[in-house]
């Protein structure tokens, strides 16, 4: 395909669109998703993992709820100027402390959505967190796993365990991509996620984009490969 | 990062990246006012007179700045119209779409302060808008 | 009319944009900026949005750029027509925002060298504030240090919310410096929002923030009171800079009542806090939230209990009044003499001496 063939004012098919909206705006952010809702030029909602409180408060459920009933999976690109320190010491100085800060955003947005019984409630509810990461999800699993069996007298709420909630509803998305010590470790945490649940991502045009020909220093396995690079997305997105 | 690679060749000689599909790629607007074919008088005034306001010190600036031009950008990706990265759909084919064959990509637009904006009634506008300008833009 | 040789105590220079700092800076941090792309962006204040009506008054917006960043304009409305003998510029800029306290140190060190170059060097009647990285004492009092020979620069610039309470004691070596060198501490309205402006959280308006500054000095001023500043300290003096005012007296009384039933938890605090906020408190009358009649400003006049608090400010280019009002209206001839003049020299031993 020629990109000089085309100018800017034709249509690209290749792109899809994500639906903005304002979370703390119940009634303004139901009627965009329903009003985007069938058209197929858009693919999921956008909300920010930073808000006002966790996404998983019972103030932003009839919003998921709504996501879920139209198809759409719910992206959760990190970023988002919640007001809040972007740790809970306190205001890093350094954009070299915000950047990691992210992904611990992302940590407490899978707890959140875990522990309020989100998945619970919502079973059609499809997460992507884009951007935070992914190596760090098995250890998070497995924390919640531990410590809900000690204290899942507080949470009643919570029949299944939080991993298996968490592979069934969460799904990742590549660039910034990990880069274990020991390149064959991404194997295993890919194993540990699901090769099902892994989404390739560029992030162009920003400065640490991913480069699909180099981003993995290790061989997938090529039905792994099928999965990350294409397939994963087209079902999670219904594309052809 | 911006280092030109001199070794192109796929080191997955299946190339199984081919024909991938993108979940993370960023539209973005050559000015603000482009949004204002999307917007009702009363929120383009608005926009240019107290503007977009979220929760952090400085109005158009991350407090954080990243470490390249445009907040972040490659610094590759500036089009010659002088428009912003992300905002030149033949730019975007020829380093992205084209390039690697991408079958589809997800786009993320992280402009419009929608899910910010203290002010939710001018949020709930902008979303609009930005849904529109993704649509009449890119789509 | 206001007669020649007044003192404006609060005029807002405004950084055109961050290119204009680009010479003031010094080698590293010039390729660091550019290297960040900074330069490209203006750093505006979240608190100060350039475009909202109170900022900028429409007959004082110039040709080009944000209101306030002309000397020419500033000279013909204020500086021509009014003909003070002194104005003090108060730069409020991003630098002050920067969660990097080498990067604010850095941009405010340009500004204090822009506000030379571009501001005292050309205009005799103009004085200024040292612009200091508020969030880093440490820093900030090394600013002062550098900037305090220039006698031109008669006060330290802080903003009313910042990180920290203000009377903190991680934030006394800025009251060190400044005292040392016979600074007073202006604490300018505003917020870094490195917190909501209120512990009820973000309210939806910039109408509300506004409004709200005045409790954020109403807190400024307290902390100060109660960690004991005024007696660490006993030559500092403290101007509220476009504080409103009229909160003062009903917050004098709150704070001595407080004060007279629990005093025994802050034993330092040895006077009647209203007597040392008459002592060493002053505040710029522009904006003045008066109230309705004048009776009610002669009985609000005599709760303040002091004609030497207030000092006149145009807050330029902010819109507060049309044409040449600037005074706010039905003060006493009394009060106005002292206001225009006397009280900024005695506020700022700087203004008086060589």
């Amino acid at each position: 395909m020629s990109g000089n063939a085309r100018n800017s004012c034709d249509p690209e098919p290749r792109l899809k669109a994500s639906v903005q909206i304002t979370l703390e705006h119940e009634a303004s952010a139901l009627a965009e998703i329903e009003r985007r809702a069938g058209d197929p030029r858009f693919a999921q909602v956008n909300i920010p993992p930073r808000g006002l409180e966790p996404l998983g408060r019972h103030r932003y459920r009839r919003i998921l709820a709504a996501c879920a009933a139209n198809g759409f999976p719910v992206s959760l690109h990190l970023g988002g100027s919640s007001g809040h320190a972007s740790t809970g010491g306190g205001w890093p100085s350094f954009y070299h402390e915000e950047h990691p800060s992210y992904v611990q955003s992302m940590q407490t947005l899978v707890t959140s959505l875990v522990c309020e019984g989100v998945f619970e409630e919502i079973p059609d509810l499809k997460v992507v967190l884009v951007e935070g990461g992914f190596a760090w999800l098995p250890a998070l699993a497995w924390r919640l796993d531990k410590h809900w069996k000690r204290l899942r007298a507080e949470v009643p709420h919570l029949r299944r365990a939080p991993s298996e909630q968490i592979r069934e509803h969460i799904w990742v998305t590549t660039q910034p991509i990990e880069e274990p010590e020991r390149p064959a470790d991404m194997l295993s945490t890919i194993e540990w996620i699901g090769p099902e649940r892994v989404m390739f991502s560029t992030d162009y045009p920003h400065w640490d984009q991913d480069d699909p020909r180099y981003a993995f220093k290790v061989r997938l396995p090529e039905d792994w490969a099928r999965l990350i690079y294409r397939e994963n997305a087209r079902t999670l997105y219904r594309l052809d | 990062m911006n280092v030109t690679l001199r070794d192109h060749r796929p080191d997955n000689p299946a190339q199984s990246h081919l024909g991938f599909i993108d979940c993370d790629v960023h539209p973005f607007f050559r000015t603000p006012a482009d949004f204002d074919p999307f917007l009702s008088a009363r929120w383009r005034e608005h926009r240019r007179s107290i503007g977009n306001r979220s929760r952090q010190g400085l109005a158009r600036t991350s407090p954080y700045p990243r470490m390249s031009p445009g907040n972040g950008m490659r610094g590759d990706s500036w089009p010659k119209d002088g428009g912003p990265p992300g905002s030149d759909l033949d730019l975007m084919r020829e380093q992205l779409l084209d390039l690697f064959d991408v079958r589809y990509g997800l786009l993320a637009p992280l402009v419009g302060g929608a899910a910010a904006e203290r002010n939710v009634e001018f949020g709930a506008a902008m979303a609009v808008a930005v849904n529109e300008w993704q649509c009449a833009k890119f789509l | 009319m206001i007669q020649a040789g007044a003192i404006d105590c609060d005029i807002h220079p405004a950084v055109p944009n961050t290119r204009t700092l680009l010479p003031h800076l010094d080698d590293y941090w010039r390729e660091h900026i550019l290297r960040r792309g900074l330069e490209r962006d203006n750093l505006e204040t979240s608190a100060y949005p350039v475009g909202a009506p109170i900022n900028a008054r429409p007959d004082w917006q110039p040709a080009a750029g944000p209101a306030g960043s002309s000397l020419a304009s500033l000279q013909a409305h204020i500086l021509d027509p009014m003909q003070p003998r002194a104005a003090i510029c108060n730069v409020l800029h991003g630098a002050q925002m920067m969660m990097s306290e080498d990067l604010s140190a850095a941009l405010c060190r340009a500004i204090n060298n822009w506000l030379v170059a571009e501001w005292l060097d050309r205009d005799p009647r103009l004085r200024a504030s040292i612009v200091v990285p508020v969030h880093s004492p440490d820093l900030a009092a090394e600013e002062i240090e550098r900037m305090a020979p220039d006698r031109r620069f008669v006060q330290v610039l802080l903003l009313a919310m910042t990180e920290l309470p203000l009377g903190r004691r991680q934030n006394w070596p800025i009251y060190r410096a400044a005292e040392r060198h016979g600074l007073p501490v202006g604490i300018h309205a505003g917020s870094s929002f490195r917190h909501p402006p209120s512990a009820g959280g973000w309210g939806s308006f910039y109408l509300e923030d506004y409004v709200s500054y005045a409790q954020g000095f109403a807190a400024a001023l307290n902390s100060l009171l109660a960690e004991g500043v005024f007696q660490k300290f006993p030559d500092l003096r403290v101007v509220l800079i476009e504080s409103g005012v009229t909160w003062l007296p009903a917050n004098l009384w709150r704070v001595n009542k407080t004060w007279r039933g629990v005093r025994a938890e802050v034993p330092w605090l040895n006077r009647l806090p209203a007597d040392i906020v008459r002592a060493r408190v002053r505040l710029t009358a522009q904006p003045f939230d008066a109230p309705p009649d004048a009776a009610a400003l002669a009985t609000l006049l005599e709760q303040l209990g002091s004609e030497d608090m207030l000092l006149f400010a145009t807050d330029y280019p902010h819109w507060h009044y049309d044409g040449t009002e600037a005074l706010p209206p039905g003060l006493p001839a009394g009060l106005l003499r002292k206001m225009l003049v006397e009280n900024a020299l005695a506020t700022y031993p700087r203004l008086t001496a060589p």
